[in-house]
């Protein structure tokens, strides 16, 4: 059974800032107001938060995927 | 999607932005569906217009391609805005040493200081029952932030005088022209007398920051910071006033809406990112192509004027549902209203604080309140669209 992490592409990331405003405790702001992952690994019931980071995206910089157990 | 042949090579070198009509100002999402619509036909002022998400996004990211320098439609000013006309790599210069001035962490230290200014605007309102919202507070609350520019807000009036000139099109493009040099050229002597001043004795202001920054050991140059105060003062000033007029025009004409957010203040962040979205207050920005291309099923010159349809984007149904209705429940909203890629606007953290600051502070104190009965909101054009006058009532 895998589980789902967070990440961002930084590359993509242009400082919209919709992500940390919507998922505050998956995701946080940098000095230049850019994405950070605070938590990849969401619990279940974060995950919908994080689902929810990844549609407010406008850069569709953000991805939660099922990865194995590391 | 059907295959379309490439439409004949159209467009200018430059944009000459001409009037647009009462309701695409008042009402553009009609407007912004028809250039949509229109696919590789879709122009405006004469220029090819690129109006779905897709093909919006795909112009915002190809900055090689799709030039921000060059763009603007008036010749009157040798001067880029900085850092919103230049191109990579020179962009990520500044941009380093700007976002963090705008980065949220650095917004909510300001918060305070907007709130006690709105609220200095909004309090001797209360009693009269009445009150030009657009020019009494939409256009006055953004001026905490020329306190940032070092100047002096005895003296806003003056500023806001010199920012209509710039920017409000008009009828006649050679008066406008003509009007918008002169008026540049007082903007920037207005700068140069406070970026004097601060060379000689730095305060804690931003034009004092600017001149003692260094970027991988470089200062800037005079005329760089010139360049960054002169769009961060029409920016700054315009573009939020429009963006708050709209908000609360749109609560005036709306009370079901305006009462889900009374009812629910928690909401009222989401209710500001939809209200972005469906007014998209700067709703078609401008780039220039660098080569012959060919995109969304048209063929543009190298040289060419294009036009970014954010507002058409923003009301694309490929990405929303029921794309020209108002839903604070709408669970993302990814909208473009703030640009896409590097040119993302740097004001937008400080734009959504104010906005959702007056908004805060003006329902505490006027829940209830309507357009004042036999007048209506004037819309205005520039850069953005804009509230010259919004009359409002309310029972005191």
């Amino acid at each position: 059974m895998g589980r789902l992490k967070l990440t961002i592409d930084a590359d993509r990331c242009a400082g919209h800032g919709r992500c940390y405003a919507v998922a505050p405790m998956l995701i946080e702001d940098d000095d230049e107001g850019h994405a950070r992952v605070a938590n990849a690994y969401p619990s279940q019931s974060e995950s919908l938060l994080g689902l929810e980071a990844v549609r407010a995206c406008p850069e569709r910089a953000i991805e939660l995927a099922e990865v194995e157990d590391e | 999607m059907t295959q379309v042949t490439p439409a004949e090579v159209t467009g200018s070198k430059r944009r000459t932005r001409m009037a647009l009509t009462e309701k695409q100002l008042a009402e553009p999402q009609e407007w912004w569906r028809e250039l949509r619509e229109a696919g590789p036909r879709a122009e405006i002022d004469g220029c090819p217009a690129f109006a779905g998400r897709e093909l919006v996004m795909q112009v915002l990211h190809d900055t090689e391609t799709f030039s921000s320098f060059g763009a603007r439609e008036t010749g009157t000013d040798a001067r880029a805005m900085i850092p919103l006309e230049v191109d990579p790599p020179e962009h990520r210069r500044y941009r380093k040493l700007l976002d963090p001035i705008f980065a949220p962490k650095s917004i909510r230290v300001m918060e305070a200081q907007i709130r006690e200014l709105a609220i200095g605007m909004i309090e001797p309102l209360v009693s009269r029952g009445e009150c030009d919202f657009a020019v009494e507070v939409a256009e006055r609350l953004p001026s905490s932030f020329l306190r940032l520019l070092g100047l002096d807000l005895n003296r806003l009036d003056e500023f806001l005088e010199i920012k209509n000139r710039i920017l409000r099109t008009g009828e006649d493009p050679e008066e406008f022209r003509s009007r918008q040099a002169q008026a540049g050229a007082d903007v920037y002597a207005l700068f140069e007398s406070v970026v004097r001043e601060r060379a000689e004795k730095p305060t804690d202001d931003l034009v004092s920051q600017l001149l003692a920054a260094e970027i991988e050991g470089e200062r800037l140059s005079y005329e760089e910071v010139l360049g960054i105060c002169y769009i961060l003062m029409l920016a700054g000033l315009d573009t939020t006033a429009a963006g708050i007029g709209s908000v609360i025009a749109f609560f005036a004409q709306h009370p079901h809406h305006r009462q889900e957010v009374l009812d629910n203040p928690g909401i009222l962040p989401a209710a500001i990112e939809e209200l972005l979205r469906h007014e998209t207050i700067v709703s078609n920005i401008t780039r220039r192509s660098t080569s012959d291309v060919e995109l969304g099923g048209r063929r543009v010159a190298a040289g060419t004027a294009c036009i970014v349809g954010l507002g058409s984007a923003n009301t694309d149904p490929e990405v929303f549902d029921d794309p020209e209705s108002v839903r604070f429940d709408r669970d993302a909203n990814r909208h473009l209203t703030f640009g896409a890629g590097i040119h993302r606007c740097l004001g937008s953290h400080l734009a959504r604080a104010e906005i959702r600051i007056v908004a805060e502070e003006w329902h505490a104190r006027v829940p209830q309140y309507q357009i004042a009965e036999s007048r209506r909101p004037v819309w205005t054009q520039g850069p953005a669209r804009s509230l010259d006058s919004l009359p409002l009532r309310w029972a005191v």
